[in-house]
């Protein structure tokens, strides 16, 4: 471009770089693509006759959240400070900050999976909440066959049943037959407790309440005969009136501002190489601005999504 | 180039040296993945003319079928439904026309205009030297693969190709079990509309920004052509709609596969399925689909408004009948586009009051449509026309917009609409706005810058044979659609005969599908007169038609980074029959003395 000033210059348009301009107008059509999913949001709990809002029940940690939303404000502040290093051509220290920056978005997304364990964890996923008491009946019964469709007892009459077919096993497998058996004897109460709870769920000759008590029972009982890993994957039953919806709306929403977030670390991420490998110059000034407005984009997401989902 | 592109203080914009630097690139890099502009926008014209085949073959399938109802069916028939004797089923049907709207939307249309006109015409008639983002260009072309992909693997799954309809409303579309082809082929046609989602968005935010940034000097907002113009309102439509199709797409996406319910209510046992869970809200999805689809109608045609307004000025040789309020009506269709959607709607259960508000916005549309029509025909009164392919093809856009438009009017009509809402009166109406005008701007648009692309001429007498069998086919093909509506026709009926009232049709709709074929195999010589052309048309110069915008300063074809000599910019681009020069032409670049412009007075007015 070295003749560029040699030539009198008459530039159209606005007086910023193309790269800049792009990014702005990119970032135009994002806030479009979140509106859609915030007025669905708006629209869905609107025309919804409740709204599950209790902290317990949906495992929403407005604590975690508020230190999230602190985190990302922080990671604003220091994508500026990078690209104030950046004016000042200090790109040590730009690299130094774009690196903090990337750390917290690590601790965002941190916290964030906390967050998402402790839904998985208590089944608070779409499409899987019982929003009535028979649903919750329902899904329970279900749990518990598959469970214990998975036991141990289950693995130990399947191999028992396989040793009966062949010819020579009772002489060969002596001891292991003897084993097992004594085994499925031992398991005999808890199989008990098991089929009898199953029976009550569905003849429905319990509710919702003494069912997880019988739950809690069967649970601890097996734990002490280390009986049926699979039992850990039943759930409690727990009834969210619309809880689906609300999961829904949830999860896509911070679904995709967590991939967002992924994105710009990986923009970080090649920052940071060039930096590291010596090569981050004033060419990159564009670059870095870039990428702060991305960020910045990604931070205010969250700063409508936090009250939207945790608060209100 | 540098002119275009100052070195910036950031260091950025050095897309500029390409001309300067640039050697010889290898077959692959200069022919398949090209970062050039033009190269792009061919590619996307042919991948468009591909497609435009498989959809009206997908047409043709459907027209049998109303002609000749379980008549085995040439080619497909014996080919996949020998056990039937060669008749295709009703959801074989339901599929043909969701994949010919499909296929024909996002795969010829929207493309054809953006990708392939916006592409090869932008940095020409604004004089850049290529987009702002050539390798974003590339993938935008290259996003489309993935998208034909899906869409054409769909037909090979289990239960065939997506069946609800391009608008995919659901439960059809979100419950797997609602129909045959509710199941993959659903999935993979949302997945094929993200695709075409994610190029487009690429595609308009690289127009939006060329055509803000790179104008030669000179070339202010108000000397645009107004092709330019149209390009750039539609990459904003683009830019702003279509988001939210994606994110809606996305939603549905996440029903089918991971169990949300946004568009799914609780408790709905669709044909002995599971019961859904959730309180999803069906109408939800039609909202947030024609939020996006509406102005879709407008990113379908405003491009080719603004091609047409470009081909009628130069061959009448005249000025552009106001050419501000051209760019204004542009803007207001845009503009009154983004808040339309519901009267796609009036049937799916509406607030009597909000039917109302829609319907007014809806018929406001017409003011700056009918300042359009009036600007062309001022255009032409008067004018020296020259009745060449793209002037004619220019002219059946007009007067078939004309139709169109005013079928459109009844349709906001609410009253009007409950009675022919789903009958062959809509039918009739958005293929006389979307194949009568787009496609015939398209024709014409494909004849009027073909010379700039390859540097050869297509054959006039069998582009005059093309549009004229065009013209006919069409008009016998979809004008009887509007008596079939008001006859009570239904659309998206494997057999209407089956009602009595509708039996007499059968003869109409034979006579039909015949103008049909004659439509369709009229489009060989289109391809035809395009590829043969394209090696073996007459060579010409730069400038063919003595048109006045800056893509007729560079060579043809131009070479990489366009113009051998930078255009600076002196006036607007129709200046035909000015007085100020001998030719009728006076070209954007062309620069005047002072004292050739006061040589010649302003005629004095007679009182």
């Amino acid at each position: 471009m070295t003749h560029a000033t040699a030539t009198p210059t008459l530039k159209m348009g606005v007086p910023i770089p193309n790269g800049k301009l792009g990014m702005w107008l990119f970032l135009g059509t994002e806030i479009m693509f979140f509106t859609a999913f915030i007025g669905t949001y708006i629209v869905v709990r609107m025309g919804s006759p409740g709204w599950p809002t209790d902290p317990a029940v949906t495992h929403i940690k407005v604590a975690l959240g508020g230190i999230n939303t602190f985190v990302l404000i922080c990671s604003s502040v220091s994508v500026v400070l990078a690209h104030e290093a950046m004016a000042q051509r200090n790109f040590k220290r730009a690299t130094d900050w774009i690196i903090a920056t990337l750390l917290l978005a690590c601790v965002f997304l941190g916290i964030k999976s906390v967050e998402y364990y402790g839904k998985f964890d208590h089944d608070i996923l779409p499409g899987r909440i019982p929003e009535t008491e028979t649903l919750a009946l329902d899904k329970l019964q279900r749990e518990l066959d598959s469970a214990f469709k998975t036991s141990e007892l289950a693995v130990l009459r399947k191999k028992l049943a396989d040793w009966e077919k062949t010819p020579d096993a009772e002489t060969k497998y002596a001891a292991e037959i003897k084993k097992s058996q004594d085994r499925v004897t031992a398991l005999g109460p808890v199989e008990q407790s098991y089929k009898e709870l199953r029976t009550k769920i569905k003849g429905r000759e319990i509710d919702l309440h003494q069912a997880e008590e019988q739950l809690t029972a069967l649970k601890s009982a097996a734990q002490n005969e280390n009986f049926a890993r699979g039992l850990s994957s039943v759930h409690e039953p727990h009834v969210i009136l619309y809880g689906n919806m609300f999961a829904s709306s949830y999860f896509i929403m911070t679904g995709f501002h967590a991939l967002h977030v992924v994105i710009g670390m990986f923009m970080f991420g090649g920052i940071i190489w060039l930096g590291k490998t010596q090569r981050l110059g004033s060419q990159h000034g564009v670059l870095v601005e870039n990428c702060g407005l991305y960020w910045h984009f990604v931070d205010l997401v969250w700063i409508f999504l936090f009250p939207l989902l945790y608060i209100i | 180039m540098s002119t275009l592109n100052p070195a910036h203080p950031l260091g950025h914009a050095h897309s500029g040296d390409d001309a300067h630097t640039h050697h010889e690139l290898s077959f692959v890099r200069k022919y398949v993945f090209s970062t050039d502009h033009k190269i792009i926008g061919i590619q996307f014209l042919c991948t468009t003319l591909l497609m435009l085949m498989v959809g009206g073959s997908l047409a043709l399938g459907v027209r049998w079928q109303l002609a000749f109802p379980w008549k085995t069916m040439p080619i497909i028939g014996p080919l996949l439904f020998s056990s039937q004797g060669g008749v295709v089923p009703p959801e074989f049907y339901t599929m043909l026309f969701t994949m010919h709207a499909t296929v024909m939307i996002f795969l010829v249309i929207i493309p054809i205009l953006a990708g392939a006109f916006g592409n090869f015409v932008i940095p020409l008639q604004i004089g850049a030297d290529d987009m702002a983002f050539p390798t974003l260009n590339m993938l935008s072309y290259w996003f489309m693969w993935p998208a034909i992909g899906f869409f054409m693997s769909s037909f090979f799954v289990e239960g065939g190709g997506a069946a609800a309809g391009w608008t995919s409303y659901p439960s059809l579309s979100a419950q797997a079990a609602a129909a045959p082809g509710s199941g993959a082929g659903q999935t993979l046609w949302l997945m094929g509309v993200t695709f075409v989602g994610v190029s487009s968005m690429m595609g308009s935010v690289n127009y939006m920004t060329t055509i803000i940034n790179m104008r030669a000097p000179g070339m202010t907002l108000f000397r645009m052509p107004t092709t330019i113009w149209a390009m750039f309102i539609t990459a904003i439509l683009q830019a702003f709609a279509l988001p939210v199709l994606t994110a809606a797409g996305f939603m549905l996406l996440m029903d089918r596969l991971v169990g949300t319910c946004f568009f799914t209510p609780g408790g709905l046992i669709i044909n002995n399925a599971e019961p859904t869970v959730g309180s999803g809200q069906i109408l939800l999805w039609q909202h947030l689909f024609w939020f996006y689809s509406h102005p879709a109608v407008y990113i379908m045609i405003l491009p080719a408004m603004g091609m047409v307004s470009d081909m009628i000025s130069t061959f009448s040789r005249k000025p552009l009948f106001g050419y501000k309020p051209m760019v204004y009506s542009l803007s207001a269709i845009a503009g009154l586009g983004f808040i339309v959607w519901g009267h796609h709607m009036f049937m799916s259960g509406m607030n009597p009051y909000l039917g109302m508000t829609f319907m007014l916005s809806t018929m406001m549309i017409a003011l700056p449509s009918a300042v359009k029509t009036f600007n062309w025909l001022g255009t032409l009164w008067g004018g020296n026309i020259q009745f060449t392919v793209p002037m004619l093809n220019s002219l059946g856009f007009v007067s078939m917009f004309i139709v169109g438009g005013l079928s459109g009017i009844f349709m906001a009509a609410v009253p009007v609409d409950i009675y022919i809402h789903d009958t062959y009166f809509i039918v009739a109406h958005f293929h006389y706005v979307l194949f009568g005008a787009t496609m015939f701007g398209v024709f014409g648009g494909i004849h009027y810058w073909f010379p700039k692309m390859f540097g050869r001429m297509m054959n006039e007498s069998v582009g005059k044979v093309h549009f004229v069998l065009s013209f006919i086919g069409f008009n016998c093909t979809f004008f009887p659609m509007h008596l079939l509506g008001v006859a009570g026709m239904p659309r998206r009926l494997a057999d209407p005969y089956n009602y009595p009232y509708l039996a007499h049709l059968l003869p109409m709709n034979q006579f039909m599908t015949y103008s049909a074929i004659l439509m369709g195999f009229a489009q060989f010589l289109l391809l035809g007169n395009f590829f043969y052309s394209m090696f073996k048309g007459k060579k010409v110069g730069r400038n063919p038609w003595n048109a006045n915008s800056l893509e007729w300063t560079a060579p043809s074809p131009p070479g990489h980074g366009n113009f051998d000599i930078l255009p600076v910019v002196y006036r607007g681009p129709y200046e035909y029959a000015s007085p100020l020069v001998e030719e009728d032409f006076l070209p954007q670049t062309r620069r005047l003395t002072p004292e050739q412009m006061a040589a010649v007075k302003p005629p004095a007015t007679a009182h």
